[in-house]
């Protein structure tokens, strides 16, 4: 769920929050449910809504791109394939190590720590626009690195979108 | 092309760190409006980052927490609500919890299991530790670094190094056992006690020490030893399968003999053969393999003959056939045993 909201709200903190608030309205609203429906689908629904107010209210979306992300997921690995999850999570760390120093200092920061660039340039002692460019570095490189995870449906979003 | 395609690479990041500012977001969606080539990279980058912040998120949100703070925000509003009786089921958040919390465990356990190893290394490599193996209750056997099985009778002890240094195979023994030593030319297998040494190449024989006299006994089954103290290793006496050496501490002596004990192994086997036997010897093997004391109560009875052969009984069962035969009595006082009765048959 977290990281479903993620997705949109990009701050892990909110994510979290979105997801509690989800919840808790789920909870809220408890006596009028359906209980047919999986829960989970009533969830994404409150999810997604919260999301996008979220968004509204802090001016930083667009709905093209908010689009975009929303058609494509990851059903595959939705799956609780723990060894494909296994293979992923060493092929991720194996690629992080592989970053030069400075910049798998800064990616780690900025992902698993969850600072803000600012943040990251003052406690580093260097430029905003230099963190930048180790992060794009970084996500190059994992791009790079995850390649065969990332299965291609191009024909079928192009064609959807172009019209 | 080089300038622009990272400047929209560091936008996508930006946009995907959330640090993105408005104008620049129009910026990027008007660029992937320009060219599927831009939406099929501006997708990669997308996956990318998906496939980290599962990874992430898996790793990062501790369930628990999280399912307590939102109980203690349910429960907060005065509407008195209480904790969700109804348990609704997330098959999806199940599986997230069970994984969460088994990948902090995996984590916290291999970062451990790295660490006492990486510990244990260095100890291990550092220089070979002595182990240090004794039989307490019963007879217990040991397998050494080198592939030799060392059989403890019960009491006995025998100290050896984790690995064996080049040159020798050095083993000290307490008390009694049974050696089957595996093979190494360029490796002689020493036991020592004390300053006596038996050397072997590849072989198998018993070593019984004894502390109170002073003694050393060795008794060759098979292969070839040589027996000799320390500081005199040219006096040595090389034994022949089924031959004894008795060492004498005191007056560092070795004398060699043809090993009548039939039994010096049965403390092994259990096996116990008697052929007109004096009664006296077969008490002090019986004492020697089960462990107990055992008393002759009247003098005469030393000179009874038994022959009768044992596979794996039990001390009671000895001694009745032997009270049946020879007509006598056993009491048990404590730990010892007696045998009292008139004369033999």
């Amino acid at each position: 769920m977290c990281y479903f909201a993620q997705k949109y709200v990009k701050d892990f903190e909110s994510a979290k929050e979105i997801v509690q608030d989800a919840f808790i309205s789920l909870w809220e609203k408890r006596e009028t449910i359906d209980m047919e429906r999986p829960v989970k689908s009533y969830l994404t629904m409150i999810i997604h809504n919260k999301c996008t107010n979220y968004l509204r209210d802090n001016r930083k979306f667009d709905q093209y791109i908010l689009n975009i992300e929303n058609l494509i997921d990851i059903p595959e690995y939705e799956s609780s394939d723990s060894m494909v999850a296994d293979e992923l999570k060493t092929k991720i760390d194996m690629a992080i190590s592989e970053l030069p120093e400075k910049c798998r200092e800064i990616f780690l920061m900025n992902r698993y720590e969850n600072f803000k660039y600012q943040e990251i340039a003052g406690k580093l002692q260097i430029s905003v626009k230099t963190v930048e460019t180790q992060m794009s570095k970084a996500l190059q490189h994992m791009r790079f690195r995850l390649a065969e995870y990332i299965t291609i449906v191009v024909a079928l979003i192009i064609s959807f979108l172009s019209k | 092309m080089n300038d622009n395609s990272t400047y929209y690479t560091d936008l996508i990041t930006r946009y995907f760190s959330g640090e993105i500012a408005e104008d620049e977001l129009r910026l990027l969606s008007d660029w992937m409006k320009t060219d599927p080539q831009h939406l099929e990279t501006f997708r990669q980058y997308q996956k990318t980052w998906q496939l980290i912040e599962k990874q992430n998120i898996q790793s990062k949100v501790d369930t628990d927490q999280e399912w307590i703070a939102m109980q203690a925000k349910m429960t907060a509003p005065a509407s008195g609500y209480e904790i969700p009786a109804k348990v609704i089921s997330l098959d999806q958040n199940r599986n997230r919890t069970a994984f969460s919390l088994q990948n902090t465990w995996k984590v916290a356990a291999a970062i451990t299991i790295l660490l006492v190893s990486s510990f244990l290394l260095y100890f291990l490599i550092s220089k070979p530790t002595e182990i240090i193996v004794t039989a307490q209750a019963g007879n217990r056997e040991q397998v050494l670094p080198d592939g030799s099985v060392v059989s403890l009778h019960a009491g006995s002890q025998i100290t050896y190094p984790s690995k064996f240094a080049s040159g020798t195979r050095k083993v000290e023994l307490k008390g009694e056992a049974y050696f089957k030593v595996a093979h190494d030319k360029t490796k002689p297998f020493i036991v020592a006690s004390g300053d006596a040494r038996v050397e072997v190449l590849g072989t198998q024989f018993n070593v019984k020490t004894n502390s109170l006299s002073n003694t050393m006994e060795v008794v060759l089954t098979s292969g070839k030893v040589s027996v000799y103290y320390k500081e005199k290793p040219q006096d040595n006496v090389l034994l022949a399968p089924g031959e004894k050496a008795v060492l004498h501490a005191e007056k560092k002596q070795i004398t060699k003999s043809s090993n009548t004990d039939v039994n010096y192994m049965a403390w092994k086997t259990r096996v116990l053969v008697f052929d007109n036997e004096t009664l006296s010897q077969v008490v002090n093997t019986l004492q020697n393999v089960y462990q107990k004391q055992i008393i002759l109560a009247d003098a005469p009875l030393s000179g009874c003959r038994v022959t009768a052969s044992f596979s794996d009984q039990s001390l009671e069962s000895v001694l009745q056939v032997i009270k049946e035969t020879l007509d006598l009595q056993v009491t048990q006082n404590g730990n010892r045993i007696e045998l009292s009765g008139k004369s033999c048959k």
